[in-house]
């Protein structure tokens, strides 16, 4: 399956965020989003799953038109999302949450929760780690059927060992022919995993590349540099 | 102690029919944030539905569920026609629903007259119990109301359906982007708060006139146990509806129904003051 | 104002015409229908302009109504006292329940709510209390106007009602038609934004709410001698539905359209409802719903529109150079501000942790910073928008922990919003203007004030230089979204600024617009003084604007210097290069 995305345009209350972005993500490939703080990474993701309005361009979905559709036929279709910011339903409790994802829980997942899980499924999930609901929320996201993932800073607030599993998880989940959107600010991770490379600035593509190039690390430490 | 006893009872039949008229309008309002203004109407025909059940000479009790059922096909095709276009502006819904409660008094109107209407009682006479006399068809009443009640909270809060609502109210866009149809849980929500209004118009047709105006009586009470009980909790309303039940029968025993009307009044107001109230319900 | 005047005057002259032409019955109808356009227009003065959703403006009516019967049934010779007594009684009341219920800040639907059940409440009131009241039927056989015991002809009497219903009229018209007016419309459409520009916005609905009782007790006194009687229906479903149709459908915010709705109405179900009661009313339920889904201002400013006339028809204001500069930090000990271990906490989530923060001198400091740093809420901190739980705010030295934002604005602290918060349905002018009077402004004072409005040299200066000078007369609401930050900036100058405060003021804007914003900003800084605080992502932009640089992370400061000292930083590198995670 193949995302595609023409000059998609985008804001939220009259600003407008993305002026224009055009990329692909294609299966079996994860293409690493990056760019700094208010470049437009969640509102190109918010976009593509349509929780925001495209205001102009074009989303296909194997070649089929979605910009119009509601959020709901496009997860039907095959996208799948994970947020940054809020990625549960905080004021629900821990089991709902996974009932709500619709997918058993993986065992690596609960694994990485230890016991502790089991015991805190009652919980409201607002009151686990940022970390703990981020994992969560991305474990679900792997555990769907979905094959084209849209994954919002996965790695935000997770401690250096989960991000190992959460790499792995995603790695896995390529090389059984997912796509992979993954936005990331830190470019760890991202070198580690991506098969390409757009950077975002100010709404617009300044810069992609694949992972073989040999400059790449410089031009992406270049944009993303204080 | 009879007197007592007596009180206690006529309480807890107030309990049980502010809970079930203010029901739908909590639904509708924790879930979806919308202030219903129409909902006394909704009440209103849930009453004539039990009066032209008894006109066409079927029994009562036929008229529970099929008040249900016409109300959430009415409630279903308002949500539809009018709700979804104004869902998330509350000033709009206020007023849209405050005018669609002229129309839907109007056709009653058209249709039935201003004549008083009455259903006979289906249980007539008093049952001797805890050392009173009561009539037999509130205890029926308050067995139902409270049935309703708590199967209606129960499936809210149990069911799938219901998990898939609360996502909704909880946090509207992850519910989208997990794929949840919103529109689709909307739809039932607003259906099932007007079918639980007619389920209360049904159940107390026999207890007064049915007549187009008939509706507006029920507003205040039950606006006065949402605002009591918190807007943005389901078991609210059985809290809100004992504590307005309490307020009105203890002060209309002891003063009259003015001074229950400011008391419960007053309560509002004061709980509104206390408590900061997140009205936007569904987006807070 | 002459504008409002004139127009009550023409209007009184063609009403005593009229009634005198058609007499009798016609006569009796208008000044009916008169009075309700009075009820409607002191609901569209609270609901319209102040943008309180009052759904019980029956209550001052009523309960002035049932006042004023007592009182000319027992001094039947104070009959013209009486309205007076009334206006005040309607005043009192409004007064009551606002200070009771609008301290709270409640939303629109509460508000709704609340005056509606006490409406409904007032009904079964007056029906059960029948001492007072006489119950059900209420009171009967209230004399018509007149003064020292004489009653007049039915007629003259008529006339009278008519007249004193449209001098009611013009009183909110000329109101309305002075500053106080704007800044209302302002407060209905964006409370935030007029707290942060130093209106004290819930006074000020208290205020309108009193003046919008106060006509409506008047009103209500004028009901009672027209009718003759006074029952609880006059708070019941139906009045209080019909007085909010006439004013939804004739046009809210204006106050031609509550009157033509009202007169328009109530001639139509006059003469449709012999014939076809039940329909007529049906159809009155319809065209209320239509009107609130498709045509939400209302028939007349949609005639309006569509005639061509737009916001650039309310009175504009004079903008004139002011004479004193109050730009620049104003004589004060110790900083200019300074943020002492402050903490706020949402949740479990510590949005700012322990956070020390001053300036000194009058620079141009930027604020960077990983999301969830906490910038915008520090911002939001130093202006008041959002308490603190813990710390010390001081603004030039002056304790404003835990002020409302109004006093924050009148300390000197101005601050534009990351998406621009403007007042749509006004003119450019008036939005500046409105930005000018919010130092020092009291209700009365803004009912009396001219409509000059000085404007110091910074502001005047960014008008001039983004091109907003030429188009003062544009509503605020068809900018583009770059004009429309750059009136953002300009609202914030024309004030009493003394510390600017930007968020994000390149969202939105090319690379190249963003660096011709920093020139602005720095020629701003550099000729007026101007202590200027930004949060802002964009390094290009903060390279070519900012004297220094404070770095936020996990809601406490990280590193602060100059930019080169701060790119330098290896915590700063870290944090943005995601090693430290």
């Amino acid at each position: 399956m193949r995302l595609e995305a023409h000059e998609l345009r985008s804001g939220h209350g009259g600003v407008p965020v993305l002026h224009g972005v055009s990329f692909c993500v294609g299966g079996g490939e994860i293409v690493a989003l990056v760019g700094r703080n208010g470049a437009g990474k969640t509102t190109l993701v918010k976009t593509v799953v349509g929780l925001l309005r495209a205001t102009g361009g074009q989303l296909l979905l194997d070649g089929e038109q979605i910009t119009r559709h509601p959020p709901s036929r496009r997860i039907r279709a095959g996208l799948r999302a994970a947020f940054q910011e809020r990625p549960l339903f905080s004021q629900l409790s821990v089991a709902d949450n996974l009932r709500l994802s619709g997918h058993p829980v993986p065992e690596h997942v609960l694994a990485v929760f230890g016991d502790s899980l089991a015991g805190r499924s009652a919980q409201r999930a607002g009151t686990l780690s940022g970390g703990e609901q981020k994992m969560l929320a991305a474990a679900s996201a792997l555990a769907s059927t979905a094959s084209i993932l849209l994954m919002d800073e996965p790695t935000e607030g997770l401690q250096p060992s989960n991000v190992e599993v959460l790499g792995d998880r995603l790695d896995a989940a390529r090389n059984s022919g997912r796509g992979i959107l993954l936005v990331e600010q830190h470019l760890a991770l991202a070198t580690r995993l991506a098969d390409r490379f757009i950077v975002l600035s100010k709404g617009e593509i300044v810069d992609s590349g694949s992972a073989g190039e040999r400059d790449l690390a410089d031009r992406l430490s270049r944009h993303l540099a204080i | 102690m009879d007197a007592l006893t007596l009180e206690l009872l006529n309480g807890l039949s107030t309990f049980a029919t502010l809970g079930v008229v203010a029901l739908g309008l909590g639904i509708v309002f924790g879930l979806m944030g919308i202030i219903n203004l129409a909902h006394g109407e909704f009440v209103m025909i849930g009453a004539y539905v039990s009066y032209v059940v008894h006109a066409n000479g079927f029994s009562h009790w036929l008229s529970v569920p099929l008040a249900a059922v016409v109300l959430f096909v009415l409630g279903g095709a308002i949500e539809l026609t009018l709700i979804r276009r104004i869902h998330r502006q509350p000033e709009v819904t206020i007023l849209a629903t405050f005018g669609l409660s002229v129309c839907l008094r109007q056709v009653a109107e058209l249709v039935f007259t201003k004549d008083f209407r009455g259903v006979p009682n289906p249980v007539p006479g008093a049952t001797r119990a805890f050392g009173v006399l009561f009539p037999t068809y509130r205890y029926v009443l308050i067995g139902i109301a409270v049935a309703v009640v708590v199967a209606t909270l129960l499936a809210f809060t149990k069911s799938r359906f219901g998990l898939t609502v609360r996502a909704i109210v909880a946090d509207r866009d992850l519910a989208e982007a997990s794929g949840i149809r919103t529109g689709i849980a909307n739809l039932c929500a607003f259906g099932i708060g007007a079918a639980t209004a007619g389920i209360a118009g049904a159940l107390v047709a026999p207890l007064g006139a049915i007549e187009p105006q008939a509706g507006l009586a029920y507003l205040p009470g039950a606006f006065l146990v949402v605002i009591v009980g918190g807007f943005n909790k389901l078991w609210g309303v059985v809290v809100g509806a004992l504590i307005v039940a309490g307020v009105q029968t203890g002060v209309i025993h002891f003063y009259d129904a003015v001074w229950a009307q400011i008391a419960s009044l007053g309560l509002a107001v004061a709980v509104l003051q206390f408590r900061r109230v997140s009205v936007e319900g569904a987006s807070a | 104002m002459r504008r409002a005047l004139a127009a009550g005057a023409l209007a009184a002259v063609a009403v005593v015409a009229m009634s005198v032409a058609l007499g009798g019955f016609r006569a009796g109808q208008l000044s009916l229908f008169l009075v309700f356009a009075a009820l409607a227009v002191s609901l569209d003065f609270v609901w319209g302009y102040a943008g309180i959703l009052s759904l019980g403006q029956l209550l001052p009516f009523g309960i002035a109504a049932y006042a004023s019967a007592k009182i000319t049934l027992a001094a039947p010779s104070l009959s013209v006292g009486a309205l007076i007594v009334a206006a005040l009684i309607g005043a009192a009341v409004a007064a009551g329940i606002g200070v009771a219920m609008l301290r709270r800040r409640p939303t629109a639907v509460v508000v709704g709510l609340l005056t509606l059940v006490l409406s409904l409440t007032a009904e079964q009131i007056a029906e059960q209390w029948r001492d007072i009241t006489g119950g059900f039927n209420g009171l009967t056989g209230v004399p018509r106007i007149g003064a020292f015991g004489t009653e007049l002809s039915d007629t003259a009497g008529d006339i009278v009602i008519s007249v004193l219903a449209l001098a009611a009229i013009t009183v909110v018209g000329v109101g309305v038609s002075r500053p106080i007016g704007a800044v209302l419309i302002g407060i209905r459409s964006n409370e935030r934004r007029m707290e942060a520009l130093g209106y004290d916005t819930v006074r000020c609905k208290i205020w309108a709410f009193t003046v919008g009782g106060a006509v409506a007790g008047f009103a209500g006194a004028l009901y009672v001698h027209r009718t003759g009687f006074v029952s609880p229906q006059i708070f019941g479903f139906t009045l209080a539905t019909s007085v909010v149709l006439w004013t939804l459908v004739g046009g809210r915010g204006t106050i031609v359209g509550p009157v033509v709705g009202a007169l328009a109405i109530n001639f139509a179900s006059a003469t449709l409802a012999d014939v076809w009661l039940q329909y007529w009313t049906l159809a009155t339920g319809v065209i209320f719903v239509v009107v609130v889904v498709v045509m939400p201002d209302g028939v007349v400013p949609s005639l309006q529109r569509l005639a061509g006339r737009s916001a650039g028809r309310r009175r504009q204001p004079t903008l004139l150079p002011a004479d004193a500069e109050p730009s620049g930090a104003p004589p004060h000990d110790g900083a200019i501000f300074e943020a002492i271990d402050v903490r706020k906490s949402f949740g479990f989530f510590r949005l700012i942790d322990g956070l020390t923060l001053r300036m000194d001198e009058p620079e141009l400091r930027c604020l960077v910073g990983p999301n969830g740093a906490g910038k915008s809420t520090l911002l939001d901190i130093l202006c008041g928008q959002q308490g603190c739980q813990a710390g010390t705010v001081r603004i030039f030295g002056q304790e404003c922990t835990g002020k409302p934002s109004w006093e924050f604005a009148r300390n000197g602290v101005s601050r534009k919003f990351q998406s621009p918060q403007l007042v749509d349905d006004l003119s450019v002018a008036t939005n500046v203007a409105i930005a000018a009077w919010g130092a020092d402004s009291s209700p009365w004072g803004l009912a009396r004030r001219s409509w000059n409005a000085p404007i110091p040299p910074a502001a005047s200066e960014i008008l001039e230089r983004t091109g907003l000078g030429e188009r003062l007369g544009a509503r605020a609401g068809d900018l583009s979204h770059g004009d429309k930050q750059w009136l953002e900036v300009a609202m914030a100058l024309a004030g009493n600024c003394r510390l600017l405060l930007l968020d994000e003021p390149t969202a939105g804007m090319t690379v190249a617009e963003s660096l011709e914003a920093a020139a602005l900003l720095r020629d701003l800084h550099a000729r007026h003084g101007l202590p200027i605080v930004i949060v802002e992502h964009d390094m290009t932009f903060i390279r070519a604007v900012a004297d220094r640089v404070t770095v936020l992370a996990r809601g406490a400061v990280l590193a602060d210097g100059d930019v080169a000292e701060v790119e330098a930083n290896p915590q700063v590198r870290a944090i943005y290069s995601g090693v430290d995670t």
